[in-house]
């Protein structure tokens, strides 16, 4: 029990702050630079901005739930589970005590796919074309559209604050 | 074991996003016009860099990154302390008719006891040397003049200098954006 209330609290604790900074620190040095590169390329336009924050949250999404979904099989498919919370009659542990790697594989299966798909669809090389396109002057594709929310325009590139020179 | 897996989940989980066509390359620590000391991330000090034509590194930059790297690896610590925890304590199972049995005694007290022991120590000793006041303390002795001292020096590398100067050119744009939008519109 303390074992998983302890697993759980390391993975709040290590997972959301990686999703919620930027730069994200899990993310690769490339794609980060190309971000920032299209960054100051769409400087001054909103909705450009908007647009690479949103892909950035939903790779980081993707990646998540790829991570979670991969965990979560471990757990079931290797770690025969120790404790009976409550001393529950109705428990039943697996076969053998030992845990069932083929109803994890199904169970994490969808999973996986679903934050691949997410990274798929939301990659750096879509990212660049969409941008392109907006900027030729074309409208935005009406999925997207619907997917940029206000927090994504408010959202900073950093987040700072300045601090007064003192000179000594 | 279960560790192991995860760490090759994760290494696997970042080929598809490095993996992208036509990435800028940026020479490490390029690092665009002067920002002002800012406090980023977590309140730490990050202090102003002017980037000159004689092309003094940013290190100040590259130690914020490597201390927030360093802060976030503290977490490893915890397979250190559950390993320890495994060894000190009775482990308890069980079995398939929902039956609970408790070894009579753990693997190893002595040897689990020293494992927990010294991991706590060392996570005192890691998060005080990457610690923000330390940070602060050489952040001003280097304004004055003196050099890093060696042994974060030593743990420097061009990653940290890569990332210091993404650090200071999304500042950079920021600053730009938020001027951009104070600036009246004719």
């Amino acid at each position: 029990m303390i074992k998983q209330l302890l697993l759980a609290a390391l993975l709040a604790l290590g997972l959301r702050p990686a999703a919620a900074q930027t730069p994200a620190p899990g993310e690769p040095l490339a794609s980060q630079q190309l971000k920032q590169h299209l960054r100051g390329q769409y400087l001054h336009s909103d909705t450009a901005q908007a647009i690479i924050t949103l892909y950035s949250r939903r790779q980081a999404g993707g990646v998540s739930w790829m991570v979670g979904a991969t965990l979560s099989a471990l757990r079931l498919g290797l770690g025969s589970s120790t404790s009976n919370p409550g001393n529950s009659p109705y428990y039943t542990a697996g076969s053998d005590g030992s845990g069932n790697m083929g109803g994890a594989f199904l169970i994490a299966t969808p999973l996986v796919g679903y934050g691949l798909a997410k990274l798929l669809h939301y990659s750096n090389a879509h990212l660049q074309a969409v941008l392109t396109n907006y900027a030729a002057g074309q409208p935005l594709p009406h999925a997207l559209r619907r997917k940029l929310k206000p927090r994504f325009f408010r959202t900073p590139i950093v987040t700072y604050k300045p601090v007064k020179y003192k000179p000594a | 074991m279960r560790f192991f897996f995860c760490l090759l989940a994760l290494i696997l989980l970042r080929l598809p996003l490095a993996a992208q066509p036509g990435r800028p390359t940026l020479p490490l620590g390029a690092a665009p016009a002067d920002s002002g000391a800012v406090l980023v991330f977590n309140n730490w000090y990050l202090p102003r860099y002017q980037a000159t034509a004689a092309g003094a590194a940013d290190t100040t930059g590259a130690l914020l990154s490597l201390f927030r790297k360093r802060r976030y690896a503290g977490l490893l610590y915890f397979i250190p302390y559950m390993a320890g925890m495994c060894l000190a304590l009775p482990i308890s199972t069980t079995d398939s008719q929902g039956q609970q049995h408790k070894t009579g005694e753990a693997v190893s007290p002595p040897l689990g006891s020293a494992v927990l022991a010294a991991t706590v120590v060392g996570f005192i000793v890691h998060a005080n040397r990457f610690n923000k006041s330390h940070l602060l303390a050489i952040d001003r002795g280097y304004a004055a003049g003196q050099p890093v001292p060696a042994r974060y020096r030593r743990l420097l590398n061009d990653r940290h200098f890569a990332e210091a100067a993404l650090l200071r050119t999304g500042l950079a744009q920021q600053m730009a954006r938020e001027q951009a939008s104070a600036a009246p519109t004719p």
